[in-house]
């Protein structure tokens, strides 16, 4: 028996060699989407380009300019009107237009003093990177003001803090005149001056120190956010574990139906009903050269996604590669399943990318399941990817056990089990 | 052997084969004639296994050791020859060094020893059949199945394509080879003449020969006069068929003499001929068959 698996086994290695296409396929594939996904598919804006309508012209708003142009994230496209930043939206030659008012003082003490900051919201992810940059700015400039306005605040207090007492205004100062030596009152005066300054400047200090513990710290107003697992929130860091389970399913399920159908058009695979081998072996013999292509390239995207985009992998590699083959032998199947259903390779193809796309979109490898509504989650679910994606991230990004996830590693199980043996079952019936 | 009980084979609503019950794998050379659409590669398949009867029975022999040659070219075309037939041996579990000694030997037997590096896609269309062959033989199979391995194939190389299957049944191995060329019913011991799903005949073709119940007369060279001849003779009730081969006319008559009178009087008056008795070739065989069926007109 596998001496005639291992024939087969060999054949379809011969065959991947001298087929560059296919080969081609396989390994180019897999790379060409870590690039695509790794590079191209990033949320994250790095630059977002400013304009600004400045109507107050004042030091604030000049010192708020200067802020702005300081700033890494952004660039300063330009200081134009509101008609201008109105258009330069329009023209997508600016993604943000801060409006500053006319009066503007840093901290707005009534509505026509605050920041007006618009967006252009066709460009969705622009938009939200926009938006997150110039809040987190805003709300640093706002810390700033506070910090200043304290600073004036403490010395203007500081300024009274210095009194002089003149006791000679008192009334009771013609009858110490009557009554004390002049060098002994000029003694008591200062002893007593002294006294009274103290007292007046403890009382101001004390005062000062009442305000300072009301004025809110500017350094507080800022919540300590803490992101854990992914702290530079990088895009490219949710898109690579993703990414490891869209190559294997996309490989695995187009290479096996693609390889399977080939030979079911050439007339091959009738020949090879002809011979001795089973219907059992064949499918083996088949399924183990695409099997062992689909490790290689599971390793391959593993490997560059670590290496050139610095993803971490905090988990176990054996208990991650025991899920990920378990992951793939559903997808041997599925590709084995839609083999048996398709006539020649523009059918299977067709076939295959139909049950593959809606994976993409709706297994929450971009889109968040959360963000989806109730009927269309239904759909995630019942693909495989949808259970194979949030093990795969947790284990990269969490260094989480892929076996604590009970349900997700069951439903794979079972659709392993089910799609093989399903698919063996018709491509036994098939053969006849 | 394979015995057929009243097998019948449809495809949805298509009869490919019905009621055929039949006796294959007599030593020798089986061939299956037919025209387009009479049943052949159906009835080759379930011989094969490869599908079965929607009716019926098939009774194969334990341990029938199968070699399958289809229609359409169905080696792996980015291997090599040796590459394939190493493949075939393999699966068919010949061990290394008996693969190599059927190997050289089958290479010599198809004169691709020459290509024997050579992918099997760039081969020419008899190499490629001779190539195919030589696959469905590495392991000295009981019965060889061939479905029309001469189609599409050029004169000299079906000759050659012949030889080959010729040798393989010298070495034992019995073959059922259908095709849709009637003169290759030379090449076979024993002839199944199929039409519309049905078994017209199986004989051996001396048996055909034999068996024809007409006097031949054909009229070489007619020429000109063909089509008014042919509309003369088709009104005579002595005349059984008459048709045009090529330049030549043929007439089938029971009434030998009277008919020969009248051609060779008309060849005179016209200046066409000569007039010459002959044998029935396999077109003649066949037709009669198809008349006897019900299909005077259709012709191959």
């Amino acid at each position: 028996m596998w001496r005639r698996i291992g024939a087969l086994i060999q054949k379809e290695f011969i065959q991947m060699r001298r087929d560059r296409r296919t080969l081609a396929m396989m390994v180019m594939l897999p790379v060409l989407w870590l690039v695509a996904f790794g590079y191209a598919v990033n949320f994250d804006i790095e630059t977002i380009q400013v304009d600004v309508v400045d109507h107050a012209d004042n030091g604030d708003s000049r010192e708020l300019i200067r802020q702005i142009r300081n700033q890494e994230d952004f660039s300063l496209t330009g200081i134009v009107s509101t008609t201008e930043g109105r258009e330069d939206l329009k023209q997508g030659s600016t993604d943000v237009v801060i409006t500053i008012p006319a009066g503007y003082s840093g901290l707005p003490r009534k509505k026509e003093e605050t920041l007006r900051v618009q967006v252009d919201g066709s460009r969705l992810f622009t938009a939200q990177s926009a938006l997150r940059k110039v809040n987190e700015f805003l709300l640093d400039e706002q810390k700033e003001n506070m910090n200043r306005l304290q600073d004036e605040m403490e010395k203007s207090l500081q300024e009274g803090k210095t009194a002089t007492v003149d006791l000679s205004q008192t009334p009771v100062w013609p009858h110490l005149e009557q009554m004390m030596p002049p060098q002994a009152l000029e003694r008591f005066q200062s002893e007593w001056a002294k006294g009274m300054e103290r007292q007046v400047k403890e009382s101001i200090e004390k005062r000062v120190e009442r305000v300072k513990e009301q004025f809110p710290d500017p350094e507080q107003m800022k919540p300590e956010v803490d992101v854990l697992y992914n702290p530079d929130i990088r895009s490219v860091h949710y898109m690579i574990p993703g990414l490891v389970g869209l190559v294997l399913i996309f490989i695995t399920t187009l290479m096996t139906a693609l390889g399977i159908v080939r030979e079911k058009e050439r007339g091959t695979l009738e020949q090879l009903v002809v011979t001795p081998l089973r219907s059992f072996e064949l499918m083996v013999g088949k399924l183990i050269p695409y099997f062992l292509i689909a490790v290689v390239d599971f390793f391959l995207v593993f490997a560059v996604g670590i290496q050139l985009f610095d993803v971490p992998f905090r988990g176990e590699v054996l208990p991650f590669l025991a899920v990920s083959l378990l992951f793939l032998l559903g997808s041997l199947g599925m590709g084995l399943l839609v083999s048996t259903v398709s006539q020649n390779q523009q059918q299977a193809m067709q076939l295959a990318v139909l049950t593959l796309v809606p994976q993409i979109i709706l297994s929450g490898f971009i889109f968040p399941l959360e963000a989806m509504p109730w009927g269309i989650r239904w759909v995630s679910w019942l693909m495989p990817l949808t259970y194979f994606l949030p093990v795969s991230r947790d284990v990269f990004l969490k260094g989480a056990n892929p076996f604590d996830y009970t349900m997700e590693v069951s439903v794979l199980a079972v659709y392993a089990v089910l799609f093989l043996g399903v698919a063996a079952l018709r491509f036994r019936r098939n053969l006849g | 052997m394979i015995r057929f009980q009243e097998v019948t084979r449809r495809y949805g609503e298509k009869t490919a084969l019905k009621d055929i019950g039949l006796t294959l794998g007599e030593a020798g050379i089986h061939g299956l004639i037919g025209p387009d659409g009479a049943g052949k590669t159906t009835l080759i398949k379930l011989v094969a296994g490869l599908i079965h009867p929607t009716e019926g029975k098939i009774l194969r022999e334990k341990k029938l050791r199968l070699g399958y040659v289809p229609e359409t070219f169905a080696m792996y075309e980015e291997m090599g020859v040796a590459e394939n037939l190493h493949f075939y041996g393999q699966l068919n579990g010949l061990d290394r060094e008996r693969r190599q000694k059927r190997i050289d030997e089958l290479l010599c037997w198809t004169d691709l020893d020459r290509f024997a590096d050579r992918r099997a896609g760039s081969l020419s269309g008899g190499m490629k059949q001779k190539l195919a062959i030589a696959a469905a033989v590495m392991h000295r199979p009981d019965l060889l199945l061939l479905d029309e391995p001469t189609n599409g194939v050029d004169p000299l190389s079906r000759r050659e394509v012949w030889r080959l299957i010729q040798t393989v049944a010298r070495e034992g191995t019995r073959v059922l080879v259908s095709t849709q060329y009637l003169d290759e019913a030379r090449h076979c011991d024993r002839v199944l003449l199929l039409h519309r799903g049905r078994v017209l005949a199986d004989e051996k073709p001396q048996e055909y020969r034999q068996s024809f119940p007409y006097r031949v007369w054909i009229v070489r060279d007619a020429g000109g006069v063909r089509g008014k001849w042919l509309s003369q003779l088709r009104q005579e009730s002595s005349v059984a068929e008459a048709y045009s081969r090529g330049t030549d006319l043929v007439v089938w008559s029971r009434e030998a003499e009277t008919v020969g009178r009248m051609l060779e009087r008309w060849a005179q008056e016209e200046e066409a001929g000569p007039v010459e008795t002959g044998s029935p070739d396999w077109e003649d065989v066949f037709t009669r068959y198809l008349m006897e069926d019900g299909e005077g007109e259709e012709k191959w």
